[in-house]
């Protein structure tokens, strides 16, 4: 079977896998810093919620990237996924400030989880586009 | 003039012997079937002829050259310059389109060359089927894409073991046509058969026995 | 088509069989990079540990030597809130052999400016310090000013900014190297600095339980033994003259962070053999597999006229493209996770964590890549020669 008759590859299923455990990582063992005993937040999470609506928005597009056949929109979405997980690489920490000690749970958990997991993503987008521009 | 000639040829495996003192020759150019019931030392004959084996005892002769004592490099080596197989099962590389198995039989041998390969299909008839892998051609299909193989690099001898053996009646002429073709323009050939018919298309048939030569038959109805 | 171009035809033609080969040799090369990079990064720590350590000997406060275990303490920088008498610094300096005291005065600040997480401040004299300087005048030229700080490599403040401490701005005058140690998220400021710190605190109502004037108190005193003397007796003498006080070797703590770094090599190593065994032997398995599945194919490949040569070569070439795929992906696996990690990994492993120069890590992949490399070609060796070497005349005898 053609790439480009199928329904469905391998790219598009590890693509919803990785955008599912984006968020699903930053809701639990990968969340950033805890809010203070006075319940006030630190830089760190405003950082840590603008990533989640991004990895969000990921999630859909790689729902749309499985169910929509057509090989005009999966490279579309493919060539979105890549700024988008791009964006997410330097928003911590690079757009959006951490917390002060890089030994807190902002930098050793939420911000390498990230940086690996939209790595992941925009690689993934990048293949899939490969191999539909190829067919 | 002889191009091969097996003097007193014995091959034998622990207690037996497939082949027993068998001395038989072919000149250029001529066409000889070799026929024998199951058993009879056909296949050890056409190994040793076709370089895969050596006899245990006795002298094969290829174009004057005493081959029998050869190490399995030089036979390969001669096998690749003078000796083209076609095979009851094909043996096509399976991974291998159809003109790419032409084109493997080419680098082995000097160069693939595409234009020439596809002019051997195009000699079978088989152009079309060029980009076909084995599993998409038919038996017929396959093993005339043997023949163009054995063919594309001019070998001296033609060496086919039971080229019918898998194949329809329709597709059996189409070879013996492409052979009778093979024989107007000099090539030598030998084929290996049980079948008399293809055995009659041949100049003269040996037949074997028992690892040993029974009879030979000139084919007094030969046809050009 | 390229002929040369075979032995990957032969690999995409079986997509499921080279993945797994594939992954065997990720597996691999993960481990194996993976685990010396942390092994190294371990090594590394632990050297500039010893290195910075210019003590012989450390002094504290009796009742903190049975409050914490002294070793975390002292060598990853976590150092507490404790103090003694001031004056302690000169009867230490009147003992025999000592060469070298220098005070040092601790203090955990509540809040610091923009987290709420303690910065623990390290106050040293310029004047005497002899631990703590000669790494800072590495990385800073001049002397530290009243109410400067330098910053350790993982507190992330721009240098030039402010850090406010209860309510006093300070100045970061310079960040430090990396030791791969918690000393890498404290500060470091004149004794001076630090006095006033505490009196910010004190003023602003903390009750930060002094046992006095903070001017007369320091947290640790730190010795350095002249040549020939012994830094056991000196540390004996102290603990047996000075009241309420308690002197450890630092040696002896190097050997604990030592003795578990040994641990840790130990059962990396084990690891990494293991997983070069079981590697080993799937692959050898997986090609005494296709060595019988692809016999025929060889055959017909000799009948064409290949050499011996040619297809033993065609299987190591089949075997060089797993082997150096699987160890490329290996490789960048490992550093996508050990790199952004590290933190996370010196958390959990609980030991010092540097990592090491760019140099030696491209080394380690270089290396990691031919023994992946090796390891294929070793395991496939066999089956190379019997296929190369494949009979022909099975062509016909199997019919």
């Amino acid at each position: 079977m053609r790439h480009s008759e199928k329904r469905a590859g391998a790219t598009d299923f590890l693509l919803l896998l990785l955008t599912i455990l984006f968020p699903a990582g930053l809701l639990s063992v990968f969340k950033g810093c805890p809010a203070g005993e006075d319940g006030s937040w630190m830089s760190c999470h405003w950082a840590e919620m603008a990533v989640l609506g991004i990895s969000c928005v990921l999630l859909i597009c790689a729902l749309i990237h499985l169910f929509v056949p057509d090989p005009g929109v999966k490279t579309g979405i493919d060539a979105a996924v890549i700024p988008m997980a791009a964006l997410s690489i330097f928003l911590p920490k690079n757009l959006i400030r951490l917390c002060m000690m890089a030994d807190m749970r902002c930098h050793v958990y939420m911000r390498p989880f990230t940086a690996v997991l939209s790595a992941l993503i925009l690689c993934m987008a990048f293949v899939d586009l490969l191999l539909y521009k190829r067919k | 003039m002889s191009l091969l000639e097996l003097k007193d040829i014995s091959k034998i495996y622990g207690e037996l012997k497939a082949l027993d003192n068998v001395s038989i020759h072919v000149d250029k150019g001529e066409w000889v079937a070799i026929m024998g019931p199951s058993g009879s030392g056909k296949s050890t004959m056409m190994n040793i002829i076709g370089c895969m084996d050596k006899p245990s005892k006795g002298q094969v002769f290829l174009d004057g050259v005493d081959i029998s004592k050869e190490s399995s490099r030089k036979l390969t080596e001669i096998r690749r310059d003078k000796i083209g197989l076609i095979f009851q099962q094909f043996h096509m590389v399976n991974y291998l389109t159809a003109v790419e198995n032409i084109m493997v039989s080419q680098y082995y041998h000097s160069l693939p060359d595409e234009e020439e390969a596809l002019e051997a299909l195009g000699r079978v008839g088989l152009r079309d089927r060029a980009k076909h892998l084995p599993s998409q051609l038919s038996g017929g299909e396959q093993q005339r894409v043997c023949v163009a193989r054995a063919l594309i690099n001019h070998p001296e001898l033609i060496l086919a073991d039971e080229p019918t053996g898998n194949l329809d009646e329709a597709n059996e002429n189409i070879v013996l046509d492409l052979f009778r073709q093979l024989h107007r323009e000099g090539t030598t050939l030998i084929v290996v058969t049980h079948d008399p018919e293809v055995a009659e298309a041949a100049q003269r048939t040996i037949v074997l026995e028992h690892g040993r030569v029974a009879r030979e038959i000139i084919n007094e109805n030969f046809q050009e | 088509m390229d002929f040369r171009k075979l032995p990957i035809r032969n690999l995409v033609r079986r997509p499921g069989r080279t993945a797994t080969l594939v992954l065997l040799v990720l597996l691999l090369s993960f481990t194996m990079f993976g685990g010396a990079l942390t092994l190294l990064s371990i090594r590394g720590g632990t050297k500039s540990l010893e290195g910075r350590l210019g003590a012989d000997v450390i002094v504290v406060p009796s009742e903190m030597a049975s409050k914490v275990n002294l070793d975390n303490v002292l060598l990853m920088g976590t150092t507490g809130s404790y103090y003694m008498k001031a004056d302690i610094l000169d009867q230490i300096r009147a003992v025999e052999g000592v060469e070298k005291a220098s005070a040092q005065l601790f203090m955990a600040s509540l809040r610091a400016s923009c987290c709420s997480v303690a910065v623990q401040v390290i106050g040293f004299d310029p004047e005497e310090d002899f631990t703590v300087q000669p790494w800072i005048t590495r990385s800073f030229k001049r002397g530290l000013g009243d109410m400067e700080v330098l910053v350790g490599s993982r507190v992330s403040t721009e240098v030039g900014g402010n850090i406010r401490i209860y309510e006093k701005d300070c100045r970061v005058a310079g960040r430090l190297e990396s030791t791969g140690t918690q000393m890498d998220t404290a500060v470091y400021a004149t004794i001076d600095t630090v006095r006033t710190l505490i009196k910010a605190a004190e003023d602003l109502g903390h009750d930060l339980k002094l046992p006095g004037d903070p001017s007369e108190l320091v947290s640790a005193v730190y010795v350095k033994v002249s040549d020939g003397a012994s830094a056991d007796n000196a540390a004996g003498y102290i603990n047996g003259h000075i009241r309420r006080t308690e002197a450890i070797r630092t040696k002896n703590m190097l050997t604990d962070v030592s003795d578990s770094m040994a641990g840790v090599s130990f059962v990396m190593t084990i690891l990494i053999a293991a997983v070069w065994l079981l590697v080993f032997f799937l692959i050898l398995i997986a090609f005494l597999m296709i060595l019988r599945e692809r016999k025929k194919e060889f055959a017909s490949l000799r009948v064409l006229g290949a050499s011996s040569g040619m297809l033993s070569s065609m299987v190591f070439r089949e075997t060089a493209i797993i082997s150096f795929t699987g160890g490329l992906a290996g490789i960048a696996l490992a550093c996508l996770i050990v790199f952004p990690f590290s933190a996370l990994i010196e958390k959990m492993l609980d030991l010092p964590f540097l990592r090491p120069a760019a140099g030696t890590i491209a080394g380690l992949a270089v290396g990691t890549l031919v023994m992946c490399m090796i390891t294929g070609i070793i395991a496939s060796a066999w089956s190379a020669y019997k296929l190369g070497h494949v009979d022909v005349s099975m062509i016909l005898r199997e019919e």
